[in-house]
């Protein structure tokens, strides 16, 4: 157990030195000078040299990435914004909250009902349950989030005047607030988490239904909601676990999308300003959060399997 | 049964579309009763407006609410980087020396006069004597050589716009005189935007530099009270203003990323003033009562821009180059990019006051266009590039198809700031369309970019001819001793870029847009330029 434990930790490691290297190396993998693309091809060469030398953008690339990490590790400094000399571990700060108010609810909503629906229509598989939860699931994976959010924004907010049209309110301000804010962007989130938990779980249980030793319980008289919950629910959730994992990332990056369109100033929302504004000191600086997120949740994940399958705990012996 | 609960839900979601369309516009009644009591326009330039015994008491009170794309850099000397948004989050609270006219030509604000000695290299500028600091503190010659000299050292734009700036000495309490290294016709536009914004040094010295950087004081109608970075600007009500009084309470500046939400918020009266860049919804807009503010100083000036100085390129040749001048449809081009909203021309020109009659330039003519290429040896036409950003791919685009009727083949070749911002100095072979933002001061503008022995992030500096005459011309100009002078080298310089030199296609001029509320009355915003906005007259219907 400790070695797999040890393994597993590593390569997490691992994982997450080569991807700081590979978002450190974004600002050098593009053409052109990042200092100059932020500031625009108005503002004279002197000043573009003039930030180039305080950013340290002249020194070796090694070096520049040692400085980086070691700020990192050393006192949690992510450097600053390019444009605006904004520390960017503040503008983290900031941020995760905002990004974290919005992609827990819409986390556990979209787990919670993709997992009760994904039983639901496993379990009446071909009937009306199943088809409705079965459309909405592929509505939620086809129809572009983007999408989603605008239709909300149109109906609810202009025609019907239900909800707010963007914007956000925290919920240490004002709990109604929040919640009028909140909603449709929870919503939206929490589509495509549904959509493929729904259709994940439903699968994997059509699937373990099928295995003998769920013929042989209902042979020998186990009670269907017993089979159900004891039997088959917890091996057709591994696979379901894996993809919870993945959707993790949602807690810290959030929507780039819906926090752009509800103007919302969360993480995804920085990314997209790191991005668009080409101030690459914030782009890394996201890129290595959400991949850490990422990465802590896999190794997670890796270790939560041990739980749900005994084989892999009897390979951790 | 299957089928029929996919027809229910596809049924829902089709009323669902339907809601979203039907009746967009219900409030046109509501729009089309705007105007009943609109005061006449405010003055030509922004100074000696209305006193406060006149201001009507029924345009008193509200909020302006104001929508932009993306948040500004910066509003403080040292952080602004002079783009469009910077300085709408400018408005409300900053002003600066010189303002523009409706023409493009420059009229004073905080100064109250000016005068030009070339000779001596210096410009003596005389101070209103009422101008007082939303804090409290009079703006004085101490203050304003305070000004200029701290935007001089840490403007980024300083270089360009008031880089000939040498010192500035006091001559008396409201007069400055501005030392210059050389001439510069021209530097009273840099002082008409972000480099003759005026700030209190009484609050700088009080607030510390971090603070006073998000949190400016200037001389404008409004004071800036909050900024939530990506989120919004609050500002409210200078109940000190230097120019009278002021009609709303206070002015929001949001930040909507999306067109479609800020489309929306505008619609439902959430928001008055949209700073729009998607043109194809400014049609729709002015259908529903809208307005659509163009300015009549436009912001672009796309450049159709040649590889002339690669001998093995086709472009090397003159009558090549003039052969495409005549092949392209300038007017056709920028109608379907821009909507109705562009103006297609013959020369590099913004506004009315550079333009000169004397550019002849090339009037669409495919017959010409086959002529020169046939007299250049390519009767049957060459195949060549065409690099250009994304955002400019629907004008390339038509370019590529006008082209062909002259038997010229074109690759495009669509690149990513990042490597369009190193080709755009110096691609090696075919076409550039390079959209060039500008300021008014058209020589400064021309000389930055076509002037010989320039360095740096230049057009075409390594992959265009950059001939003596317009060298001469050009600098002629902004070293010019007087307008008639400065105009008189301009219109050489023009002609010889067009046509003598044909340079490049001079594709036309495109605006800012700023869509606005009928409610919304005596803002001036984009009146003339995005430079200013009169925020202070502003009102809006109850």
């Amino acid at each position: 157990m400790f070695s797999y434990f040890i393994k597993r930790l590593l390569m997490s490691l691992l994982t997450l030195v080569l991807v700081s290297i590979f978002a450190f190396s974004i600002m050098k993998i593009l053409p052109g000078d990042p200092v100059r693309l932020a500031l625009g091809e108005a503002v004279p060469e002197e000043k573009v040299q003039e930030l180039r030398e305080e950013y340290g953008l002249n020194d070796p690339f090694f070096v520049q990435y040692f400085n980086w990490v070691k700020g990192i590790v050393t006192k949690w400094d992510f450097g600053r914004s390019i444009l605006t000399g904004e520390e960017i571990t503040d503008l983290i700060a900031q941020r995760l909250p905002v990004t974290f108010s919005l992609g827990l609810p819409a986390f556990i909503l979209g787990i919670v009902l993709g997992l009760l629906l994904g039983i639901v229509s496993a379990v009446d598989r071909g009937g009306i349950v199943d088809n409705i939860v079965s459309f909405f699931a592929n509505l939620s994976l086809g129809v572009p989030q983007f999408w989603i959010a605008v239709m909300g924004v149109y109906v609810l907010s202009l025609k019907w005047k239900l909800i707010p049209l963007q914007g956000y309110v925290s919920p240490s301000a004002s709990i109604s607030g929040f919640l009028s804010h909140a909603v449709w962007p929870v919503i939206c989130i929490s589509t495509f988490i549904f959509a493929v938990i729904a259709r994940q779980t439903r699968s994997n249980i059509l699937e373990v239904i099928q295995q003998d030793y769920v013929r042989t319980a209902r042979a020998n008289g186990i009670k269907n909601s017993s089979i159900l919950f004891r039997h088959t629910l917890k091996n057709a959730l591994i696979p379901v676990v894996t993809i919870i994992g993945v959707q993790m990332r949602m807690l810290v990056c959030g929507s780039i999308i819906i926090e752009s369109v509800f103007n919302i100033a969360g993480l995804g929302n920085l990314l997209l300003r790191g991005v668009t504004s080409r101030d690459y000191f914030i782009v890394q600086a996201c890129v290595l959060l959400i991949s850490f997120v990422t990465v802590i949740a896999n190794f997670l994940v890796d270790i939560a399997y041990g739980f749900f399958d005994p084989r892999i705990r009897k390979s951790w012996r | 049964m299957k089928k029929v609960i996919c027809l229910i839900l596809a049924l829902i979601m089709v009323l669902s579309l339907a809601a979203c369309t039907k009746g967009q516009g219900g409030n046109d009644s509501e729009n089309n009763s705007s105007n009943e009591n609109k005061v006449p326009n405010e003055q030509g330039n922004q100074s000696g407006q209305g006193d406060s015994e006149n201001v009507d008491d029924s345009k008193k009170g509200g909020t302006l609410n104001i929508a932009i794309e993306s948040d500004c850099t910066g509003i403080a000397a040292w952080t602004t980087n002079g783009n469009t948004t910077d300085l709408i989050c400018s408005w409300p609270m900053l002003e600066s020396l010189f303002t523009l006219d409706s023409e493009g030509k420059i009229v004073c604000h905080l100064a109250e006069s000016y005068e030009a000695d070339p000779d001596a290299l210096t410009y003596t500028i005389k101070l209103r004597d009422n101008i007082y600091f939303s804090d409290g503190s009079k703006l004085n010659a101490e203050t304003a050589k305070w000004n200029l000299e701290f935007t001089r050292e840490r403007s980024k734009k300083a270089p360009n716009l008031i880089g000939e700036l040498e010192s500035v000495d006091v001559v008396d309490d409201l007069t400055v005189r501005l030392n210059l290294s050389s001439w510069n016709s021209c530097l009273p536009y840099g002082l008409a935007r972000e480099c003759g914004f005026m700030y209190s040094k009484e609050s700088y010295d009080k607030m510390g530099e971090a603070a006073f950087e998000v949190n400016p004081v200037g001389t404008g109608p409004f004071i800036q009270t909050s900024w939530e970075r990506d989120i919004k600007h609050e500002y409210v009500r200078n109940d000190n203003y230097w120019n009278g009084s002021v009609n709303l309470d206070g002015v929001t500046i949001s930040i909507y990323k999306t067109a479609l939400v800020a489309q929306a918020a505008l619609e439902s009266g959430e928001i008055d003033v949209w700073h729009n860049s998607d043109f194809s919804l400014n049609e729709m807009m002015a259908e529903k009562g809208f307005t659509i503010a163009t300015g009549s100083i436009y912001n672009t000036t796309p450049l159709l821009c040649f590889n002339s100085v690669n001998e093995d390129e086709p472009f090397s040749d003159i009558r090549v180059r003039r052969a495409i001048s005549y092949a392209i449809d300038t007017q056709t081009l920028m109608d379907t990019v821009y909507y109705g909203l562009g103006r297609s021309g013959n020369q590099f020109c913004v506004g009315d006051y550079y333009h000169t009659d004397e550019v002849k330039g090339y009037p669409y003519n495919l017959e010409k266009a086959k002529e020169l290429l046939a007299e250049a040896g390519y009767p049957n036409g060459f195949d060549t590039t065409l690099t250009a950003l994304p955002s400019q791919t629907a004008a390339v685009t038509i370019i590529k198809d006008q082209l062909k009727n002259v038997g010229i083949n074109v690759e495009l070749n669509i690149m990513e700031l990042s490597t369009y911002a190193v080709e755009l100095i110096g691609w090696k072979s075919g076409m550039l369309y390079h959209p060039s933002s500008c300021t008014p001061c058209v020589p400064t503008q021309l000389a930055s970019m076509f002037c010989q022995g320039l360095s740096g992030q230049v057009l075409g500096l390594t992959s265009m001819d950059h001939p003596d005459s317009v060298d001469q011309y050009l600098k002629a100009c902004l070293a010019a001793k007087n307008d008639e002078e400065q105009l008189e080298n301009l219109r050489l310089a023009q002609v010889e870029m067009i046509d003598t030199y044909c340079m490049y296609v001079p594709v036309g001029e495109a605006p800012l847009v700023f869509v606005k509320s009928p409610k919304l009355h005596d803002d001036g915003i984009n009146d003339a330029c995005f430079y200013s906005a009169t925020l202070a007259t502003a009102w809006k219907e109850k």
